[in-house]
């Protein structure tokens, strides 16, 4: 039944604001139904493929729709220890792709995000758990849904909670050939072995699609969109499970031959289509948003009373989206590199379980909070501000806290992998939204304020502003602009 | 147009920053101040750390590990307010007057919710875990604070408009929270299935807040909008308010009739529990439960009549359930379980709950038993939060939506069930209805 059906991202994705002079053809979510409307699908192979780019070119004719994806396989791999590897349980296939461009031939880029797959780590909370567990660990590789783990005596008592993906916790101890390994294994379909075949949206690549926004193609005669896919690096695409840990770091080949872009094209009648043409004569334009990344490299020292500058200026800033991970962690964990490091453990009486990390944006000559952020549920409420949508992790997933309720013990276990070490504080993502500040960010930019006691490790301090930018086409050409 | 965001302290202000029931307070205070702006209402949200103690010692004495002092798993922290009441500062006029809250959420969220709303999001924000050992020993047993950060939910904020807090208007806001007493708010788990909880520990156990926020945003809007609302004279505002009734019933044939003053009434729902269960610490009293008899056997309804005036009204004839036809199925009745679920949101639109075989079923027990679990599972160790159990109406679907008036004509509601033993019932009635904030120069109104 079609009401039974939970609406994919990019049918529900809530449209932008788009100028008046756009027309609602080009948006899936303000047209009407039309019975003239014809949908034929493309399977198209890349203009230029490599293990560190590929490129695929569209076709001029109709209009892209934003479900169209991107197919990806792995090579298996030669050894046992590769063909049990599979996705990062919280990014999944997205770990591939480094940075995501959606471009014309003419060389106007329309969306272009660097660590494209790092802001994934983030935008992938938002993606609901029953939808993961349903879905996407099958279209994409992603696996954040949780049980319950009812304790072995127990029909109704549950010491502790982790993932789920729709497969029972082994409890059987004893020798492992036999009697399988204890707790929670990836669904056999999605292990490298199963060679499975996995899907990368464009609504999810580029910001662009992700508003429901349709590729006018037919308006384009005289150039080309092209998407270039830049991958991650061949070492670690991969989560190992802990049974290859001597593996470890295990290169993995995207395969050329199953590397398709499945392309969508809706088109409609002449009638339709000549009106818009007439209608639109003049040209149209219309906004959409764009990630802007900005990172360092930021110490134990460095953390505490950390300001820096994400630039920003001039331009109207929705949201920002930043974290803190460490880019050195390999493929012998749940989460790879893709996580959000929350601060380190405090616990004791009358404290939090972890340190806090106060935060704050400064901008157009002001904080955007009168007092600096220090509850890290609040923060979890800024980062759901900034995206519009809570993120589907639990409170020990992102601060860290009440970690007494997930556990490392082998009957809880995934993969091998326990779960409070490689889950616990991992989702520590913050976000501010900016939209409200109604006015472009001045020439100084933004500046990011944050202090918490870090581990004594380097890491990466991510931070992407979602910029609003507009297309204009006319004349058969696309330009961009910043608004 | 241009937003800001707000935090503020509670006027009430401890000197140390800390609020406790059992020291003495009884109610947060805060004041959104007045200005050229409107309030987000999607943005109000209270903010803090709680802990919890097991006896009110000198000093206090910590929780750890292995006690069994918790909370309810399915409301959290909301099981602490025990009433919302939102009031114009410029005139305190009562606005919206949330009674029983806590009780109230106990439904809303379960209805509105699933497992991983429980597990996931909301175990951040308010602290919830839909399993009572979890629960217990991640957010309640354990010498740490934890902190929160919780939406306001209620009729006057639910509505989605901005509230004007001009001094023509509205002016500022004033909201008063009454915090929750601790035999209420907390509870003492049973160790077994065949063990009474063991109080005598934690008779004065305590909760605790600290640092407590009420975090907004205003927006202020465009100038020729500002100078139009600074210019408004009078002004009117609908939405859909939440109203709390409270009756108690013993008997096999419960008869309830009350007069709700509202007139245009959309939906409403019932949710109960024994009264001893109330202000217990050794009950669960957030619990929403069918009647229940002495011996904790369920007092499973059998048919249920809705009036209006007399007369039987919106559903021409009574609901005879599963229960009346076959004694001993194992579930509630599918169509109250529907209709439950239809008086908070739609159900073809309710893709999450927290309802469902494992919660909603005749198995279990509302004490525990010397016969253990081969009698059934005592109410505080059903999974999925606890017992899933209502009695709902929605009354949008008649008279194209508009609501129904019970202004003028009495609401009765007859429920024969198997309440056989004299154990007094709890009935929380909650209403959904459409009332109208009015404001002019000489005050601000509110109608029903």
């Amino acid at each position: 039944m079609m009401n039974d059906m939970k609406p994919d991202a990019s049918d529900t994705a809530k449209a932008e604001n788009n100028s008046s002079k756009q027309p609602s053809i080009l948006n899936i979510k303000s047209m009407e139904t039309n019975t003239l409307m014809r949908v034929e699908s493309d399977i198209l192979s890349a203009l230029t493929f490599s293990q560190s780019e590929c490129v695929f070119e569209i076709a001029p004719k109709g209009f892209l729709h934003p479900g169209s994806s991107v197919m990806i396989s792995l090579d298996a791999g030669s050894t046992d220890a590769l063909k049990d590897a599979f996705p990062y349980t919280n990014v999944g296939i997205h770990s591939l792709v480094r940075r995501a461009q959606l471009r014309t031939t003419a060389g106007r880029v329309i969306n272009d995000t660097d660590d494209w797959n790092d802001l994934q780590a983030v935008r992938s909370m938002f993606v609901e758990n029953s939808i993961c567990k349903e879905r996407e660990q099958y279209l994409s590789g992603r696996q954040t849904d949780f049980d319950l783990y009812y304790d072995a005596d127990s029909d109704v008592k549950a010491s502790f909670y982790g993932l789920g993906n729709g497969m029972e916790l082994n409890r059987a101890t004893g020798d492992v050939a036999v009697m399988g390994r204890e707790g929670l294994s990836t669904r056999p379909v999605i292990r490298n072995k199963a060679e499975p075949e996995f899907q990368l949206k464009i609504s999810d690549l580029f910001n662009y699609c992700k508003a429901g926004n349709q590729l006018p193609l037919a308006f384009l005669p005289d150039e080309r969109i092209q998407i270039v896919l830049y991958w991650s690096e061949e070492a670690k695409r991969l989560a190992l499970p802990s049974s290859s840990d001597a593996s470890s770091p295990a290169s993995f080949q995207i395969k050329k031959a199953d590397c398709k872009f499945i392309a969508d094209y809706t088109y409609y009648s002449g009638e339709i289509m000549e009106d818009m043409r007439q209608e639109f004569s003049g040209g149209m334009e219309f906004e959409y948003t764009d990630y802007l990344l900005s990172k360092q490299s930021v110490n134990q020292a460095r953390a505490v009373n950390n300001v820096r500058n994400l630039g920003g200026n001039g331009m109207v800033v929705d949201s920002v989206l930043w974290s803190m991970n460490v880019d050195s962690f390999d493929d012998r964990s749940l989460l790879g590199r893709f996580t959000g490091e929350a601060p380190t453990a405090l616990g004791g009486s009358g404290n939090l379980d972890r340190n806090v990390m106060t935060t704050n944006l400064f901008v157009n000559s002001e904080f955007l909070y009168p007092q600096d952020v220090k509850n890290p549920a609040r923060q979890f409420h800024n980062l759901k501000e900034a995206e519009g949508m809570v993120p589907f992790v639990s409170r020990t997933l992102y601060s860290g806290q009440g970690d007494e309720a997930m556990s490392n013990a082998n009957s809880t276990q995934y993969e091998g992998r326990g779960q409070s070490t490689d889950l616990a504080g991992k989702f520590f993502h913050q976000g501010f939204r900016t939209s409200g500040l109604s006015t472009r960010v001045d020439n100084r930019g933004v500046d990011l304020h944050m202090s918490a006691p870090m581990e004594d490790r380097t890491f990466t301090q991510r931070a992407w502003l979602e910029v609003k930018r507009y297309v204009v086409i006319s004349d058969g050409h696309l330009e961009c602009y910043y608004v | 147009m241009s937003s800001r965001y707000l935090q503020l302290d509670p006027q009430n202000r401890s000197s140390d920053n800390t609020y406790a029931f059992r020291k003495g307070y009884a109610q947060l205070d805060f004041r959104i101040p007045e200005g050229p702006h409107v309030l987000d209402p999607h943005s109000v949200r209270l903010v803090g750390d709680i802990r919890f103690f097991k006896a009110d010692t000198s000093p206090p004495t910590e929780l750890a590990g292995g006690d069994t002092l918790s909370l309810s798993s399915k409301i959290g922290v909301y099981s602490i307010m025990q009433a919302l009441i939102w009031k114009s500062g410029r005139t305190a006029t009562t606005i919206s007057h949330e009674k029983n809250y806590n009780r109230w959420c106990s439904s809303y969220l379960a209805i509105t919710g699933g497992m991983e709303n429980s597990l996931g999001h909301l175990s951040e924000s308010a602290l919830t875990l839909p399993n009572f050992e979890a629960c217990k020993e991640s957010v309640v047993c354990k010498p740490e604070k934890s902190s929160f950060c919780v939406p306001l939910i209620c009729g006057l904020l639910n509505a989605g408009m901005s509230l004007p807090l001009t001094p023509n208007t509205l002016g500022s806001l004033d909201l008063s929270i009454m915090l929750e007493s601790d035999s209420q708010a907390l509870q003492v788990l049973p160790a077994d299935f065949e063990n009474d909880p063991d109080v005598a520990d934690y008779l004065s156990a305590y909760y605790q807040l600290e640092n407590v926020k009420l975090v907004c945003s205003v927006i202020t809007p465009p100038p020729d909008e500002l100078s139009r609302l600074m210019s408004q004279k009078q002004g009117a505002m609908t939405y859909q308010s939440i109203h709390s009734f409270y009756d108690t019933a013993n008997s096999n044939n419960i008869q309830l009739s009350m007069n709700l003053g509202l007139s245009k009434v959309k939906s409403l729902f019932i949710n109960m529990i024994s009264s001893d269960k109330l202000n217990n610490i050794g009950a669960d009293s957030f619990a929403t439960l069918p009647p229940t008899n002495l011996d904790g056997t369920q007092g499973s309804v059998q048919k249920i009549t809705f009036l209006r005036g007399g007369t039987i009204f919106p559903k021409l004839f009574p609901r005879n359930t599963n229960f009346k036809e076959t004694t001993n199925t194992s579930v509630y009745d599918p169509v109250l379980f529907r209709d439950y679920i239809q008086a908070v949101s739609k159900y073809d639109h309710n893709y999450h709950n927290l309802g469902g075989l494992t919660n909603a079923n005749h198995g279990w027990l509302s004490k525990v038993s010397a016969g253990g679990v081969n009698r059934g599972v005592p109410y505080q160790f059903v999974q999925n939060g606890g017992v899933f159990f209502g009695i709902g109406l929605n009354y949008d679907n008649y008279l194209n939506g508009t609501g129904v008036d019970l202004k003028e004509q009495t609401f009765g509601v007859s429920i024969e069930c198997d309440l056989t033993s004299s154990n007094a019932q709890s009935l929380f009635m909650f209403v959904n209805a459409e009332s109208t904030i009015l404001y002019n120069e000489s005050g601000v109104q509110l109608i029903s």
